[in-house]
């Protein structure tokens, strides 16, 4: 990871030489804080950039054209498991109910304020659960009989408590991840910064300019609301460029670049507000900021993301806008793709057949993605493998952590030392490039969920 | 280059990087290094071979890194049962008894160097020449590209013998010096396995190897022998190096979180 100087972005084609220089000095000096720098000179403004290069550079083949260019009718959508672990589902609903778009399905029943809401109108069709009844999937198909969303009242967003109870009641509150341990925030919790991810990680997902083009009012609407959830700082982190929002007092921008690591949550939270045991950091993607901006400003629960759609064989990559959870089967007419699709990055390899809750591309790879392990030399010897200390190791990962070590602890479960080297702002996204470049073949993500597991049973 | 994705790959490109110099050293006796060559594959196969066996895990071919390291190291007269006593010792207690490849944190080749040092005085390892050391030159470029070896051990090894050298007053030849050090060097103190793991872990082991050398060197040039003892000393502090890089990262970490 590196981190590189101050950049002075925006500047006002009317000032002068000597008030720009006076602003870089300034900022300079002042380059320590954290976030950007408001000086208050013509609008001027220092915005803090860091160039990521630790983690995964990747080779994208056909990336997509920068442009909105259809609407998915889904025929069916879900709500998986995977994206929300350890909730256990209370449905309100029963299999084979209708249900209308942006009304509650279920609710978690640990804390059940926390709705889930409907991103189409449709019947629920499959309902599966996994050990200890949490979530396995909730499938909804679409139905002609199901009735539209229904409008609501413009909430109110002028305090903490009305922001979150229409949050928490819309369906929008599992937007929010908690760094630590990457799960949905508790309706009471108070988080010490809340940090906006509008980084474009890789060229194969959509560019958040282009995204919020015709979303700033409502983007910024989103942003006021946030601002009441914390009394710490709201960190909007961006790629280079034009800034996403100035028209909000108090946000603190921060530029991102690099490696894809740069558009994962985690790098960006080490960088600005790092975590702790005792200190929570939220994050939220862009898009639902839009939407939440959406909600208090129509009252209406807006259930589409600008996804893009890239790959190996398409033909027209593109950007299109889809419910969440859509079925990847949706996404394109003929069928002919639906073998190696992927949701998410092409890193993650998880194969789902439905986009994930969090992942804003889908990725089309028809040749399966075979690992270097199913080569011919380990057909020959059949050793167990160790971990070679290489140098693709030691820039596998975007964060200021010590790789070799941590992936010692993380393999013979050592929690406590690996709470030491810091894998409290880990999640499994950002050891992806950690497992490719290691020849032990083990998975370092499945690895670090065991031990945050151990570290969350201690902390309660 | 991509660094290969296996240890089985590893252990390829590395016996790949060992090929020139065991060919300039066999270009002197062609059938003397032979036998040697060959009695000391046998040997370290057959010990892995033995011990897949035992332990019924999968059979690897990782002992012919080993095996070439050895027959550059060993002197060419070395009777055959010597060398195969010691390299049976070496590959069993430098590895096997750890798990094989990987899991051990010495290279088997320094630990039978080193033990043929100790049990047979009288004999000494191969002096070191300008022709290996050339000849080591695209094995380790090709392993600083693959990454497998890490540059800052080298400057570390270098930068730590030239100041004890400077020490000590005398002048430093460095086309010899550099000539002595290449081979072991590249191929036992560098090891990925031996030395250290962490990058700041990796300045301090190079600048420690380099002051060993240093120590155990008589005179102005280090010996192969100086080589071997400062590279096994090396790698038996290298885990204890990573541990307080490990300690002092985690409370430069936590001083953030303040």
């Amino acid at each position: 990871m590196s981190i590189t100087t101050t950049v002075l972005r925006r500047i006002d084609p009317n000032q002068n030489l000597g008030q720009i220089c006076l602003i870089l000095i300034a900022g300079t000096a002042l380059g320590d804080a954290n976030g950007f720098v408001f000086l208050g000179i013509d609008g001027a403004q220092i915005m803090k950039h860091f160039r990521i290069k630790g983690g995964h550079w990747p080779k994208v083949t056909n990336p997509p054209t920068q442009r909105i260019t259809e609407t998915i009718t889904a025929k069916t959508v879900a709500f998986l498991g995977q994206d929300v672990p350890f909730v256990r589902p209370k449905y309100t609903l029963s299999e084979g109910a209708c249900v209308a778009a942006g009304q509650p399905v279920f609710h978690d029943r640990k804390r059940p304020e926390i709705n889930y809401v409907a991103p189409i109108s449709g019947r629920i069709t499959t309902i599966s659960y996994g050990p200890r009844r949490t979530l396995s999937a909730c499938v909804i198909t679409a139905d002609p009989d199901a009735t539209e969303q229904t409008a609501h009242s413009v909430p109110d967003h002028s305090t903490d408590a009305a922001v979150r109870a229409t949050l928490l009641a819309s369906g929008l509150w599992p937007a929010f991840r908690t760094r630590p341990f990457g799960l949905t925030p508790d309706p009471h919790e108070s988080p010490v910064a809340i940090l906006v991810n509008a980084v474009q990680g890789s060229i194969a997902a959509p560019d958040p300019t282009v995204v919020l083009a015709d979303q700033r009012g409502t983007f910024r609407i989103g942003m006021e609301a946030l601002k009441r959830l914390t009394d710490g700082p709201l960190y909007l982190c961006q790629s280079p460029g034009t800034p996403l929002c100035m028209e909000v007092e108090g946000v603190e921008m921060a530029e991102f670049s690099g490696s894809s690591a740069a558009g994962f949550a985690g790098t960006q939270i080490d960088v600005l507000c790092p975590i702790g045991p005792k200190r929570v950091v939220w994050s939220i993607g862009y898009q639902d900021v839009a939407a939440i901006g959406h909600l208090f400003e129509t009252g209406y629960y807006r259930t589409d993301r600008v996804i893009a759609v890239s790959g190996v064989g398409v033909a027209h990559p593109t950007l299109a806008r889809a419910p969440l959870g859509v079925a990847l089967g949706d996404l394109w007419d003929d069928n002919k793709h639906t073998v190696g699709m992927q949701s998410g990055d092409r890193l993650q390899s998880c194969k789902g057949q439905f986009l994930g809750r969090y992942d804003d591309h889908v990725c089309f790879n028809p040749a399966p993605n075979h690992s270097a392990r199913d080569g011919w030399l380990s057909h020959i010897f059949k050793a167990s493998d160790a971990l070679v200390p290489s140098g693709a190791i030691e820039t596998a990962l975007g964060l200021n952590i010590l790789p070799v070590p941590l992936m010692r602890a993380l393999s013979v479960g050592d929690s406590e030392a690996a709470q030491r080297l810091g894998c409290l702002a880990l999640v499994e996204e950002d050891l992806f490039e950690l497992t490719r470049a290691c020849t032990s073949g083990a998975d370092y993500g499945v690895l670090l969920r065991h031990v945050l597991d151990e570290l969350m049973e201690d902390a309660v | 280059m991509t660094a290969p994705r296996t240890i089985s790959g590893v252990t390829l490109w590395q016996s790949f990087a060992l090929v020139p110099t065991c060919i300039v050293v066999g270009s002197a006796d062609v059938g003397l290094f032979a036998v040697q060559l060959i009695a000391a594959i046998a040997t370290a196969i057959g010990w892995e071979a033995l011990f897949a066996l035992a332990r019924h895990r999968g059979f690897s071919l990782h002992g012919l890194t080993t095996a070439l390291i050895i027959v550059v190291l060993f002197p060419p007269d070395l009777a055959i049962w010597e060398l195969v006593l010691i390299l049976s010792l070496g590959v069993t207690l430098g590895e096997l008894v750890f798990g094989g490849r990987g899991f051990g944190f010495v290279q088997p080749a320094t630990v039978a160097a080193a033990l043929l040092l100790f049990s047979f005085p009288q004999s000494a390892l191969t002096p070191p020449s300008q022709a290996v050391a050339l000849a080591t030159l695209p094995g380790a470029a090709i392993l600083i590209g693959l990454q497998l070896i890490s540059w800052r051990i080298i400057f570390g090894a270098f930068a730590g013998l030239a100041v004890c050298i400077a020490l000590t007053g005398q002048a430093i030849d460095a086309v010899s010096v550099g000539a002595a050090m290449a081979f072991s060097l590249v191929f036992l103190i560098c090891d990925p396995f031996a030395a250290a793991a962490t990058n700041p872990g990796r300045w301090i082991y190079g600048v420690l190897a380099g002051s060993l050398i240093a120590l155990f060197a008589d005179g102005a040039v280090p010996t192969t022998q100086a080589m071997v003892f400062a590279a096994m000393l090396a790698s038996l502090t290298a885990p204890l190096i990573d541990h307080l890089v490990v300690l002092v990262h985690a409370r430069l970490r936590r001083l953030r979180h303040v």
